[in-house]
């Protein structure tokens, strides 16, 4: 935002996409599968009776942010700037990964036309 | 005069129980019309165009699917904008009779789905409506008819089915008809990973079940036909059509009418619509009304009134703390209506939305201490489009208006005390007691 020192990017806003997750027992469900490449703002609510949390995992394994433990109810930010590619949303509490909490959604290269609003 | 102040107060009052409030022009326009007028033009909607601003927050589109509380915006900007206030305004009672939450669906596109098929048969035909109410993903999900399997049915839609949707509770129908409807409700599924909702034969229970004392080898749409059928159903239609208009109870020779004209008209919802919207009790003490708006219809209609748009997205917790947000109805029974609306934190709730809508509207320095009290209340009656308000009211916000500036004569004083006597009587009006009721 601000601190880009902006030489030739007067025409060029960031593109700021957003998603939102709904967490429960055993399952996230993302609002969208695909973003443009760019910044990134995922609100996850978790709907569920138990805790959750939502992490963003890389493709080498990495996870690039996790939100803090979210109980019943409660609701989740979480801002990253991501390169086109494959990544995955899971929650990391012991188990859960495994009974079904993981999402893959792509990063594409942003196309130049306007955005298409709805 | 008397006449035309009538006219025009049983048209407040028609778009009031009947949508949310008129905009600018609206009550005059339809007082020409004549009672009987207004309610054929709610009852056949023409056009599809929206009024006043649409909706922004910090300048962009809502987006109902991807950021959070959007949703809410998304149906309350619907209740704002409408031309067609009745068919908004059925929707929204539908929701109120299907009561499905997206805090169990946990998917606002299938939401948004179920608020068109809501809206779609909002004046149309009640049989179709719950055969659509079937075959939507959101409701599916929401009561278990999704999975439902033979080997361990899900009374759930079968239950709610009776209870909620077409008998009432306990009324003619037993557990064991739950259970056998409940066979019959079987084979539907969906897949979590391509939500796709579809339809399992192999899933779905062939045998013969025994419902409502018939025996046969039932399907689903067979179940729902036969509980729109039953000799309870149109009484217990009727009657909750009737309530969502009025909080008085039903005249027995009224109800009798409403029912022959439903079964008449195989389940039509508009005839009966129409015998409501045009019975005397609707128009009764239209200088005391008795209806709690729903905090919906107090929001929507306020700033239908002002003709202003949503540019701020905390009416959706607002509306949480006033007890009503759509798409997340408290339980299967819908929202608790009329007295049950009101409490000390929802009344307290719905005076500081106000103040927030009303927050930057007059400022410092901005009126002359030259101002009389009839001026200052004029100036806020018509800056608040002229809302209904009591005698009572009147001579509280005299009394008010005298002390706000008494002995302010220093400039210091003027610049703060006027603007401030300003918001409070516009405040006063739009949350006040009055405002609550219509
Ligand atoms: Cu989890």
């Amino acid at each position: 935002m601000a601190h880009a020192p902006a030489p030739k990017a007067a025409t060029a806003a960031p593109v700021i996409s957003r998603m939102l997750v709904h967490a429960s027992e055993f399952r996230l469900n993302p609002s969208r599968r695909v973003v443009p490449a760019g910044v990134l703002i995922i609100q996850v609510k978790n709907i569920g009776q138990d805790d959750h949390d939502l992490a963003v995992r890389a493709a080498n394994g990495h996870i690039l942010k996790v939100t803090p433990t979210l109980h019943s109810g409660d609701l989740g930010t979480l801002r990253l700037k991501l390169k086109p590619g494959r990544y995955w949303l899971v929650c990391t509490i012991p188990g859960h990964e495994g009974h079904g909490m993981v999402r893959s959604f792509t990063v594409k290269k942003p196309v130049k036309k306007p955005a298409r609003r709805r | 005069m008397a006449r035309t102040k009538k006219a025009e107060l049983e048209i407040e009052r028609l778009l009031w129980r009947a949508g949310f409030g008129p905009r600018p022009g609206d009550t005059k326009r339809l007082a020409r019309k004549g009672r009987k007028g207004a309610v054929e033009e709610l009852l056949r909607p023409r056009g599809t165009k929206w009024a006043g601003p649409e909706a922004k927050v910090e300048g962009a589109p809502l987006d109902p699917l991807n950021v959070y509380g959007h949703d809410v915006l998304w149906w309350l900007d619907r209740c704002v904008r409408t031309r067609q206030p009745l068919a908004e305004r059925m929707a929204l009672n539908w929701h109120d009779h299907f009561a499905t939450s997206n805090q169990k669906v946990g998917d606002v596109e299938l939401m948004v789905k179920h608020y068109f098929t809501l809206r779609t048969h909002a004046l149309g035909n009640f049989r179709k409506l719950l055969l659509a109410m079937l075959n939507d993903g959101a409701m599916q999900m929401w009561l278990d008819l999704a999975g439902s399997d033979k080997s361990s049915p899900n009374e759930n839609f079968a239950r709610e089915l009776m209870e909620l949707f077409t008998l009432g509770v306990n009324n003619g129908y037993t557990e064991k008809d739950i259970r056998e409807a409940a066979r019959a409700l079987t084979g539907y599924t969906f897949d979590y990973d391509t939500k796709a909702f579809g339809y399992d034969a192999d899933r779905h229970d062939t045998d013969f079940k025994r419902i409502f004392g018939k025996r046969g080898r039932f399907t689903a749409i067979d179940v729902v036909n036969m509980a729109v059928e039953h000799p309870e159903h149109p009484k217990y239609l009727c009657s909750k059509l009737w309530s969502y208009f009025t909080p008085r109870p039903v005249p027995k020779a009224t109800l009798r009418q409403m029912t022959r004209v439903y079964k008449a008209s195989k389940y039509e919802i508009k005839p009966v619509l129409r015998i409501i919207l045009n019975h005397p009790t609707l128009y009764a003490d239209l200088d005391a009304p008795d209806q709690v708006k729903p905090p919906v219809v107090f929001v929507a209609g306020m700033l239908r009134r002002l003709n202003r748009g949503i540019t701020y997205d905390s009416w959706t917790y607002q509306l949480n703390e006033m007890g009503q947000q759509p798409f997340y109805p408290p339980n299967v029974a819908g929202w608790d209506q009329d007295a049950a609306w009101l409490s000390p934190a929802t009344i307290r709730a719905r005076f500081d939305a106000v103040g927030t809508l009303l927050r930057n509207d007059i400022k410092d320095g901005s009126l002359q201490g030259t101002e009389t009290v009839d001026q200052a209340i004029a100036s806020a009656i018509a800056a608040t489009g002229r809302p209904l308000h009591t005698p009572r009211t009147r001579a509280a916000m005299k009394k008010y208006a005298a002390a706000a500036v008494d002995g302010r004569t220093d400039e210091w004083e003027i610049k703060h005390y006027f603007p401030e006597r300003q918001r409070v009587l516009r405040h006063l009006l739009l949350a006040g007691p009055d405002a609550q009721v219509c």
